[in-house]
């Protein structure tokens, strides 16, 4: 079955292996009449399998270790929860609830943190170094927790149409409690702006948003 | 998404070693940084190699790694343990390093973009004949658009249509993108 040689696309889904079967019937049938085709078709193959098997050595990464480390309790500003698909019971099946008291007691202790902050109001002078390292590391936590809440609440509309009236109303209650907080957080900032462990409470309050979020995102 | 079929990343060799990888995921979850360092020692080289191939350079690939794996530590509570770690690993790079082009290289994206290839004529009309190279030092030729797509395709085992969401560029031109960069290494490696 002699013919016209095999196109850019029939030889490199032949290199590949994308094509259908009926495809690959009638490539392999020109394959093996054709050595021009066959030879390009090989010569593509040899690129791809020499780029997997590719070495591409690496210095001692061990050594990173220390500094991820260091970024990571730099930015630990809330340790991280267990999986929720692990959880058991009524907050297996409405996964958002198990988080309800822990939003209420990171609600309170932000209140009263942002009480604490009123009292002190030059708690944030003297900004060493390495205080700015670890305000920018919670300024990234922040915006990450708060881009992440921004994207799961986008996600989340779908499954609250799906939702019961009850579950709905919980989970609206939750996410209302730690807005609040995010709100007086925010607020409390804005009066003094350098101030980090107001800062990393935002983070965590974002985070708390987050984990939520995810668990509601999680049970649909 | 398919697992990676490099098999560059996977360190869970059997059910032994999967289960203790498990365990350790769990304990990370739940905020142990010394069970994380256990996820990074498994993990580091396979997600340095993803690195190395992507940006071509060893010191922005092991500034990618750090990044990398403080992304992972702070997603892990997300980790549902549906595709294996390795996999969520790799596609948390890769996201990694196309948001590092995003927010450092101007013309990166662009350049990602680009249905003509007109970067790759011009490499493919530079290649010298009388050169000899080894598939790693004819990758870092490439266009880093042309070699996002082979690494991503040919060597993590992306399709098309998912590259292309997680680049923003066309499915279709992420296939140009492949073809050609599949000729221009073939030339690049000819004796």
């Amino acid at each position: 079955m002699t013919q016209a040689h095999l196109t850019e696309e029939r030889l490199q889904g032949a290199a590949d292996g994308s094509l259908d079967a009926e495809q690959m019937r009638a490539v392999y049938g020109h394959l093996s009449e054709c050595e021009s085709c066959a030879a390009e078709v090989a010569r593509l193959r040899t690129v791809m399998t020499r780029a997997r098997e590719a070495n591409t050595g690496a210095p001692s990464l061990d050594d990173l270790w220390p500094a991820i480390r260091s970024r990571i309790e730099e930015s630990k500003v809330v340790a991280p929860k267990a999986f929720a698909g692990r959880a058991s019971g009524a907050s297996a099946r409405r996964p958002w609830l198990a988080i309800g008291s822990t939003a209420v007691a990171a609600a309170l202790l932000i209140a009263a943190f942002t009480q604490m902050q009123r009292w002190t109001p030059h708690a944030s002078e003297a900004v060493s170094p390495s205080r700015d390292v670890a305000f920018a590391s919670a300024v990234d936590s922040t915006r990450f927790y708060e881009d992440e809440s921004r994207r799961l609440l986008n996600d989340l509309e779908m499954q609250k149409a799906m939702m019961g009236p009850s579950a709905s109303a919980s989970l609206s209650g939750d996410l209302a409690i730690i807005d609040r907080s995010i709100a007086e957080q925010k607020d409390a900032l804005a009066r003094d702006p350098h101030n980090i462990a107001l800062q990393r409470l935002l983070a965590a309050a974002y985070r708390e948003k987050v984990d939520l979020l995810r668990r509601a995102n999680n049970a649909g | 998404m398919k697992p990676p079929r490099s098999g560059v990343a996977v360190v869970e060799h059997d059910d032994g070693d999967a289960e203790r990888m498990d365990a350790l995921v769990r304990r990370a979850q739940a905020g142990d940084v010394d069970a994380f360092e256990g996820v990074y020692r498994a993990h580091a080289r396979a997600v340095f190699a993803l690195c190395k191939r992507m940006c071509g350079d060893d010191v922005e690939a092991t500034e990618l790694v750090q990044d990398a794996f403080v992304r992972a530590w702070e997603r892990l509570p997300g980790f549902r343990g549906q595709s294996t770690l390795a996999t969520w690993l790799h596609r948390l790079t890769v996201n990694v390093v196309l948001e590092r082009w995003r927010s450092k290289k101007r013309d990166a994206m662009r350049m990602l973009d680009d249905p003509e290839g007109i970067a790759l004529n011009a490499l493919e009309q530079r290649a010298d004949p009388d050169a000899e190279m080894d598939i790693a030092a004819a990758m870092t030729k490439l266009p880093m658009g042309a070699r996002t797509v082979f690494v991503l395709h040919d060597i993590e085992g992306y399709a098309h249509d998912e590259i292309a969401t997680m680049t923003g560029i066309a499915a279709g031109t992420s296939r140009t993108q492949l073809f050609r960069a599949r000729r221009a290494l073939a030339r690049l490696l000819e004796p």
